[in-house]
């Protein structure tokens, strides 16, 4: 009876004759016959393949997984980078502040080349009249000098030619050393003009060099007037010049002791650099030095606390540039990220120190925006400030102004309440007058402590608060905002922290704000011991208060807060959701659908809100009905592209479709938007139907229970949902896929990112049955099946073959259960049929190199072969010879022959190095043709075992 | 509220170990949905379902023996501006007293933020709720609220009355009746919200309504195919009571602007009503097509003399004496007996937007 069942079974008794079929005329190629394949057999027994692959991590190949195909791909910049590079950029060109930075350096460099001249010019015309005969001609020729002004170039020239003869006659040693008169003047001369030159272009160390080497010249100039004995009037030019060089020399190596300042000179002078094509040699060493060096030192934030905590009392302010540029650095970082806890005492210390003058203590007030929290210790020494009584009034305003702009930010207020009465006694009766921003505040504070104000308010003030710290609030705002925390971390799971002030006016159109949760105080609860759900502060009480939590006035108040999220979790109250749903549904459909206006800021706000709606989603694993039902609406007035990863993220968490429905709500406009759309949001399609199929399934899994037997009536609701229902509507869905893949494949030239993600999603359809128990075998249709087998990527192939090798081992486990009675489970032949042509055709392309023979799968008309002009065309998709395997056969036969010349892949299929060659084949991470060779071919011995058992 | 009790262990828990299965469990998926599953369609489908093609025939009645007159002098002769509002919680019309006092003190509340308020202080703002007995046509209708909102200025005398500054309802008239049905015993639906006042009320209105019923406000508007069935249906009141005039008003989107004003003798609205009705055989019901052939015989009379094509714009306004309507949402009632037919018409706009 068995036997006959047995071999009536399309599956089996085709494969087994085929295989037999195959190896009995290749005996060469059976690929059980090694030893490698006799001792994979032992290992991997028909029965033991339970284990399956984790999709898309086959091997040491990477797929394109589902998960970051697209999540990775909109690549943000990497904004760690430039923080940390852009202190080397200078708020101003360089070269002003430094010249700005000496002024005396200027005036000294622009006057000293023409002075010079003249000034030797004088000194050597002196000299001359006083030594011989031809010398007072001379100077009865000079007398009209306004004409002949050439020629007293001239005589000077020859004046200081002989001035240094005599300089090479005193001092004898020159002559023996091989230097002339005429030598001696064009050295000294050469190093005046070069280093006047370098001194006055050339910044940084060059400078400093030719300011030492003219310094020597001068000496060297004195030394010789002295020994020649000239009167000081001759050499007082010379002798000033030396002292002026002197004193510059001084000036710049004090300025290079102070680190720090050097540093940024140098740093200056890089960038300066940088813009210059000539580099010498030496100088790219230093620079190479300097990178090294700054790498070494701080960050310049912490450079600067450093200087804020150490400067002196007193330091000027103007023109100060190490004070510019720190608090460049600090202002920078408090608009960028915000200070720091720890910085903010120092800073404040700072700026109401006044140690550096009211305007700048003005200025440091003004970037105080701190990150997180603000350290109480800093608030009441800053208050402490305020007795010494050197502070002007506008910068104790300004002080008070910015405490009450931070104070909900002040990390605790035990220390500081117990110096209210101070505080108040100062506000109200100090000099301080009656500040506007504060009268409100201390209005409304009368109210409530009368003793602490004793202030009298005009029985008229306008009402309400204006707001007079808009700047420091906006900055605070955008800070937290990019910081993307609230406050401070014990808050965030409480209710208390809203969201950042929207504007009056987007607040009346929007509906997309998350009401504040509260209770309502007059609504009677049902028990007197109800805990309203914003009194809540930790999850521990939570969990101690499950029973007795009152829900909120408003539910949609609970999406805004994780613990009210947990607390849903566990909520079974029907009108609750209900609530829910109505105030999700009125937002989505007044932002989406019924409004017309919309902005980029609207979008930023929108993509935040279908976050956290999905993020909650995600949480509470299951979507929101009303999200549904916008959701069927929206598509059809979805353009494809407005926040696609939000709306295709919603939709993928919609719970089962009933089948009856499915095409109109789902499946028509999602058509229509795929066939119309680029590549990629086809890949995004597929990818959200498959992770829609993944949730359907895993909620059948879990949910599914055994005690109702209610298989073949199918009331579609979603509450009353039925096996077969179920089973209906997953038909459906696959269905549809492979539809819209098989033509998406064709529309984009197969390409293998679409390829991947249909793969992707047949990796989730070929489990069905033993990953979530759904007792459903769905092939692939062969528009994806066939382009996958021939496509000329490697890992689309592989691929295949494990999805091929699962279809097999769902196919095998389900064969057991049919013969099970207490579940019957049936699986028609069709699919049965369908598979084993599949597997045939796999066979006969990648090993037996009977592509497009009859019988064989794929069957081509013989004229379109021929056309082809491809002699062996049978043997083009073997493993060999596969478009996508050609690489590795390359390099195979280079590793099986490294000395021949000529290449003859054929070869690979003699004898014994097939077998090596499928061997190298998985040792190259191709897993799924290991799992799929491993499982289909081992069947032959347990085959012929049976068929033995049962002759 | 018994029911949360109950909630420790979810579904999946229990369900998790049973694997091979033939039904679902109750998950928390379909809580909230059951209103649309007890109408035995999936969501989506809910409002495509429920667009009428056709119609009863209004009969004018009076409805003063039924409905106290003065509430009904309240509510015509006023524009409205009209908003649709979803299901209120927990709301008793029991218990509108208490309302009145505290969306009063949230008035006050509201108007005084940030300024030290007074314990005992005279508020401003007194707000009476009242329920308008009479005017829900089945049983599953709730009855209409009026809320009227009287405030004395500042600058107003001592012992002046308050005036009556702000002035609203909720109604629902003829609502779908499967709808409402559905809805679970904590909610009530009042579709159809109309105010009339300054803006900043109706506002803080709508702001307290939501905090305290959990309900949602959008705009209402009506469009146009509802604008042609008013039109049709005051037109088809002509005989009864005399419309005087049959107006209508179109924006053509042409550059610039075009808009084009039609008032239409009634007599000859009426008879050109009457052949479109004698032609489809006098029937109970008027049929979509009937309502916009009317609406196309106008349109081509216009086009006969003037060559603008009316069908390449949008009606914006239809007004009869008994009453006109805008497209953005404001009406005006001006006679009683047409009023629950306009009211029933706009319920079911209303109900039409709903998001669940």
């Amino acid at each position: 009876m068995a036997n006959k069942d047995f071999l009536e079974d399309p599956f089996l008794h085709n494969y087994e004759d085929y295989l037999m079929s195959v190896w009995g005329r290749n005996p060469d190629r059976h690929p059980s016959k090694g030893p490698a394949w006799s001792c994979v057999r032992e290992t991997m027994g028909p029965g033991e393949s339970e284990g399956f692959l984790v999709p898309g991590s086959v091997g040491g190949l990477s797929y394109p997984s589902t998960e970051d195909q697209f999540s990775t791909r909109p690549c943000s910049p990497t904004p760690r980078l430039f923080p940390k590079r852009s202190h080397l950029r200078c708020p101003r060109p360089p070269e002003l502040s430094l010249l700005r930075r000496h002024p005396p350096e200027l005036s000294l460099l622009r006057r000293h080349p023409p002075e010079l001249a003249g000034q030797w010019s004088g000194a050597q015309a002196g000299r001359r009249r006083g030594s011989g005969s031809s010398s007072t001609a001379t100077a009865g020729r000079q007398q009209r000098q306004q004409r002949q002004e050439r020629q007293h170039i001239n005589s000077t020239a020859a004046l200081a030619k002989r001035a240094y003869k005599s300089y090479a006659k005193a001092l004898p040693g020159l002559k023996k050393l091989g230097i002339s008169s005429v030598l001696l003047r064009k050295i000294i001369g050469t190093l005046e003009v070069s280093c006047g030159v370098v001194l006055t272009l050339v910044p940084g160390r060059p400078k400093d060099v030719a300011n030492f080497l003219l310094l020597l010249v001068m000496l060297a100039v004195l030394f010789f007037h002295q020994l020649v004995g000239d009167p000081l009037k001759r050499y007082a030019h010379a002798l000033v010049f030396g002292i002026l060089l002197t004193c510059r020399l001084l000036i710049a190596r004090q300025s290079e002791e102070r680190p720090e300042r050097e540093e940024t000179r140098e740093q200056q002078v890089n960038a300066e650099e940088k813009n210059k094509v000539k580099v010498s040699y030496d100088r790219s060493l230093r620079v190479a030095e300097n990178e090294r060096k700054k790498s070494e030192a701080e960050d310049p934030f912490l450079l600067a606390l450093k200087y804020f905590s150490r400067v002196e009392d007193g330091t000027p302010w103007k023109g100060n540039d190490v004070l510019e540029r720190h608090v460049a650095v600090v202002e920078r970082l408090a608009l960028s990220q915000g200070l720091p806890p720890e910085a903010i005492p120092v800073l404040l210390d700072f700026a109401l120190s006044l140690r550096m003058g009211t305007t700048l203590c003005v200025r440091m007030l003004k970037i105080l925006i701190p990150a997180s929290v603000v350290p109480q210790d800093a608030v009441i020494q800053g208050v402490s400030w305020l007795c010494v009584g050197k502070m002007p009034i506008g910068t104790q305003v300004m002080f008070l102004r910015w405490l009450l702009t931070v104070f909900d930010l002040i990390d605790s207020k035990d220390q500081l309440r117990a110096i209210y009465g101070f505080i108040f006694s100062f506000v109200t009766e100090e000099s301080l007058g009656r500040q506007p921003f504060l009268m409100h505040l201390l209005a409304l504070y009368k109210v409530f402590s009368p003793e602490l104000v004793t202030l009298s308010f005009p029985s008229k003030m306008k009402s309400g608060f204006k707001n007079h710290n808009s700047t420091w609030k906006a900055a605070l705002s955008s800070v937290q905002r990019r910081n993307n925390v609230e406050v401070a971390s014990d808050l965030r799971l409480t209710f208390g922290v809203r969201e950042q002030p929207v504007s009056k006016k987007r607040k009346m159109n929007s509906h997309l704000t998350v009401p504040a949760v509260s209770s309502l105080p007059l609504r009677v609860s049902s028990s007197k011991k109800a805990l309203p759900l914003e009194q809540l502060r930790a999850f521990p009480q939570l969990l101690q208060n499950l029973d007795r939590i009152e829900l909120p006035a408003q539910m949609g108040s609970m999406l805004g807060s994780s613990l009210a999220l947990h607390y849903m979790d566990c909520l079974r109250d029907s009108s609750a959701f209900l609530r829910l749903n109505f105030w999700l549904g009125h937002a989505l459909h007044e932002e989406f659908l019924f409004c017309r206006e919309a902005s980029s800021q609207n979008m930023e706000e929108a993509a935040r809100f279908l976050n956290t709606l999905i993020s909650t989603q995600r949480l509470l694993q299951e979507g929101f009905s009303s999200t549904e039902v916008f959701l069927y609406r929206f598509l059809r007035v979805w353009d494809g592209s407005l926040l696609r990863p939000q709306i295709l993220a919603l939709l993928s968490d919609i719970s089962v479709v009933p089948s009856s429905r499915i095409k109109v709500l789902l499946f028509e406009p999602l058509m229509q938007l795929f066939f119309t759309s680029s590549l990629f949001f086809k890949c995004s399609v597929i990818e959200c139907l498959n992770s829609m199929l993944l949730k359907w399934l895993t909620w059948h899994s879990v949910y599914a229970l055994e005690d109702e037997l209610d298989i073949s009536v199918s009331s579609q609701t979603p509450v009353n949902m039925t096996l077969s229902g179920l089973m209906d509507s997953v038909v459906e869905l696959v269905q549809f896929v492979g539809r819209i893949s098989t033509i998406g494949l064709q529309l984009e030239g197969y390409h293998t990112l679409l390829l991947s993600f249909t793969l992707d999603f047949y990796e989730t359809v070929c489990d069905m049955y033993l990953k979530y128990d759904l007792p459903l075998v769905l092939m692939p249709p062969a528009g994806v099946f066939y382009p996958a087998l021939l496509s000329t990527s490697p890992v689309s192939v592989d691929r295949l073959c494990h999805i091929m090798h699962r279809y097999r081992t769902n196919l095998v486990s389900a064969k057991r259960q049919e013969k099970q009675p207490e579940k019957p489970f049936h699986i028609s032949r069709k699919t049965y049929r369908e598979f084993n042509q599949y597997v045939v055709s796999m066979v006969s392309c990648l090993w037996n190199s009977r592509a497009f023979l009859p019988g064989m799968g794929i069957e081509l008309g013989e004229d379109v072969l021929a056309r082809s002009k491809v002699s062996e065309y049978w043997s083009t998709f073997n493993l060999i010879h596969h478009p996508a395997f050609m690489s590795c056969a390359i390099d195979f036969h280079q590793k099986c022959w490294p000395e021949r010349k000529e290449l003859d892949l054929n070869s690979i299929k003699v004898g014994k190095r097939w077998d090596w060659y499928t061997e190298f084949l998985f040792s190259q991470g191709f897993h799924g043709i290991k799992e799929f060779v491993q499982s289909s071919f081992s069947r032959r011995s347990s085959i012929k075992e049976t068929g033995n058992d049962l002759q | 509220m018994e029911t949360r009790l109950s909630a420790t262990a979810t579904p999946r828990n229990q369900t998790a170990p049973h694997r091979s299965s033939k039904s679902y469990g109750f998950s928390r998926r379909s809580l909230g949905v059951e209103l649309t599953s007890r109408l035995g369609c999936t969501p989506g489908q809910l409002t495509a379902v429920r667009i009428p093609t056709n119609r009863g025939i209004p009969k004018p009645r009076n409805i003063t023996e039924q409905v106290d007159p003065e509430h009904i002098a309240l509510i015509v002769k006023k524009e409205w501006k009209l908003s649709y509002v979803t299901p209120l919680y927990q709301f008793g019309h029991t218990q509108l007293q208490s309302y009145s006092r505290q969306l009063a003190a949230f008035l006050a509340a509201e108007k005084q933020q940030g300024v030290a308020v007074e314990v005992g202080q005279e508020l401003g703002f007194k707000v009476v709720f009242t329920a308008v007995l009479g005017l829900a046509e089945t049983d599953d209708d709730a009855e209409t609220v009026l809320i009227q909102i009287h405030s004395k200025s500042a600058f107003a005398a001592e012992g002046e009355a308050a005036k009556l500054t702000w002035s609203g309802w909720l109604s629902c008239v003829s609502g779908d009746v499967e709808y409402l049905r559905s809805m679970p015993p904590d909610f009530t639906c009042l579709p159809l919200f109309g105010a009339s006042g300054a803006e900043s009320l109706t506002t803080l209105v709508k702001s307290w309504f939501e905090r305290t019923f959990d309900c949602y406000f959008g705009p209402l508007a009506i469009n146009s195919t509802n604008l042609e069935w008013l039109a049709a249906l005051w037109t088809g009141c002509h005989p009864d009571t005399n419309i005087r005039y049959l107006k209508l008003a179109w924006t053509i989107p042409a550059q610039p602007p075009l808009d084009v004003s039609y008032t239409v003798h009634p007599q000859d609205a009426w008879e050109l009503w009457n052949s479109i009705r004698q032609e489809s055989g006098l029937r109970d019901t008027v049929d979509i097509e009937e309502v916009s052939c009317f609406i196309k015989g106008l349109e081509s009379h216009l086009f006969r003399h003037f060559r603008i094509y009316l069908s390449a714009g949008t009606l914006t306004k239809v007004s009869t004496t008994l009453g006109s309507a805008h497209q953005d949402g404001k009406i005006r009632i001006t006679s009683s007996d047409m009023m629950t037919s306009v009211l029933a018409l706009l319920t079911e706009c209303a109900l039409l937007k709903m998001p669940v």
